[in-house]
């Protein structure tokens, strides 16, 4: 029996719906769903390295850390009863607070020192800020972001960060003007978010078919324009943090029918995930965290533009 | 120019940690950033890199910290030297007298003004407000 106290105000339609899709994985899901997680950090590699910094909250703060073997620069924190950005390390920038399964987007774009990169929306900036040390600092990046009180929050987590390779920009993602300069684009989109409904209700609250089928518009409106803006033969990655499939394998078929671009595997070493949901043209090549993987929900698709 | 210069120089950052680097003078100061965000179109109001030197002379903490391995002149102040430094501003302490930064066991804490004997410290409020929680939880996890 699940507890739907947990979920908040959540409509019966979002029960039966995921019923009906993950058949007798179903309650498996609801349970995982409303599961806390181990908090998690990503390290800023532009100032200090990850054994480093260990030892600094090990021995300040008592907690433990244990390392994320397929990132490679986070830690899962363990014995923690302070919130993990309230400390000196933090208010310094040597370190990001971050869910684990939302590094994996960056991981799969793979930036490289010198590029043009284009994150179409940014804010809060945890994916931007991973791509600068990614990058190490170096080329360019485009953080787009439409929400002005949001770019607010990206522009202080870019300077705590250290970054200085980013521009950053207020305006709408589906109407950036230029040409196809961009080695790679990430296009991390506003979603229903139904990975994060244990987090906060406002996700349950406004969760409807209705505004699931608007936010796949926007979906594609997005992704359309960061593809128009890469080079071709440059990398596209698609993601989001729900587990629609009207916000996932479904705006990546519609890709592959009417845009140029075509569809490659996404692989991440060490990594336990699921492909897509079946029946889908991209099933076998996309990436599906579930919350039985004890992270937070995650799509991730990975698209190369061509001529 | 001469003025960033100058700060770069007190601070002993080697000129050649920014080789590479576009720095360019604003009204509010020098901010630096990479040559290839040149190449992404412009528009109204878009902001860029990172802002180094103030117009004063003065560099901001965020430069500081970001560029924390290669600064010669920081000062390192112990516990109770920082828990003063958060509270009253300043601190008595014996320095080369400048703009420094003031780092807590390798922790790139901001930007500090020395005159040899007292040293101030110089960020912005949110800044320190940021700095002095993380302090509470350290002491709070010592007891
Ligand atoms: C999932 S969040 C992005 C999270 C971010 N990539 C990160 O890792 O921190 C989606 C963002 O898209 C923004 N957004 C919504 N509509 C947009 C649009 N038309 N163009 C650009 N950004 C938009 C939202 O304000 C929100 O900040």
């Amino acid at each position: 029996m699940i507890d739907r106290e947990k979920f908040g105000p959540l409509p019966d339609e979002f029960f039966q719906r995921y019923e009906e899709l993950l058949g007798n994985k179903a309650d498996k899901f609801f349970e995982y769903l409303v599961k806390p997680l181990r908090p998690s950090i990503r390290v800023n590699t532009l100032k200090i390295s990850p054994d480093e910094l260990r030892e600094k909250l090990e021995k300040h703060y008592g907690w433990k850390l244990e390392e994320v073997k397929w990132v490679g620069y986070a830690y899962y924190l363990e014995n923690i009863i302070q919130n993990p950005g309230a400390t000196l390390e933090h208010a310094a920038g040597l370190y990001y607070v971050q869910e684990t399964s939302s590094m994996i987007p960056v991981i799969v774009l793979d930036p490289k020192p010198g590029e043009l990169v284009l994150d179409i929306a940014a804010a809060p900036g945890s994916k931007t800020t991973q791509l600068c040390q990614e990058m190490e600092n170096m080329g360019g990046i485009l953080a787009n972001e439409a929400s002005r009180g949001r770019i607010a929050i990206l522009y202080n987590n870019l300077k705590r960060f250290g970054a200085v390779n980013v521009r950053v920009r207020l305006g709408d993602g589906r109407r950036i003007p230029g040409e196809a300069i961009f080695d790679r684009s990430l296009v991390d989109v506003p979603c229903s978010s139904e990975a994060t409904i244990s987090k906060t209700w406002l996700t349950a609250k406004r969760w409807s078919p209705g505004f699931i089928h608007h936010l796949s518009k926007l979906q594609k409106g997005l992704l359309r324009s960061a593809i128009k803006l890469t080079k071709p033969g440059g990398t596209i990655v698609y993601s989001t943090c729900t587990f629609e499939p009207e916000e996932n394998e479904m705006v990546i078929d519609w890709a592959l029918e009417n845009l140029p671009v075509e569809l490659e595997k996404v692989k991440v070493k060490a990594l336990e995930a699921d492909r897509g949901l079946p029946g889908f043209q991209c099933s076998d090549e996309v990436l599906r965290i579930w919350p039985w993987h004890e992270m937070e929900g995650f799509f991730i698709a990975k698209l190369v533009r061509v001529e | 120019m001469k003025r960033f210069w100058k700060t770069i120089d007190d601070l002993g950052i080697p000129r050649k940690v920014l080789d590479g680097l576009v720095i360019e003078g604003s009204r509010r100061g020098w901010r630096i950033s990479t040559p290839e965000l040149d190449k992404i179109p412009k528009t109204p109001n878009d902001s860029y890199g990172l802002l180094a030197v103030r117009e004063s002379g003065k560099p901001t903490s965020f430069f500081l910290r970001a560029f924390h391995k290669h600064i010669r002149r920081t000062v390192k102040v112990n516990l109770e030297e920082l828990e003063a430094l958060l509270s009253n501003g300043q601190v008595e302490k014996k320095s080369e007298s400048g703009w420094v930064l003031i780092t807590f066991d390798e922790i790139p804490i901001g930007c500090g003004y020395s005159n040899g004997k007292i040293l101030k410290l110089e960020m912005p409020k949110d800044d320190i407000k940021r700095m002095t929680a993380g302090l509470n939880n350290l002491l709070a996890s010592k007891k």
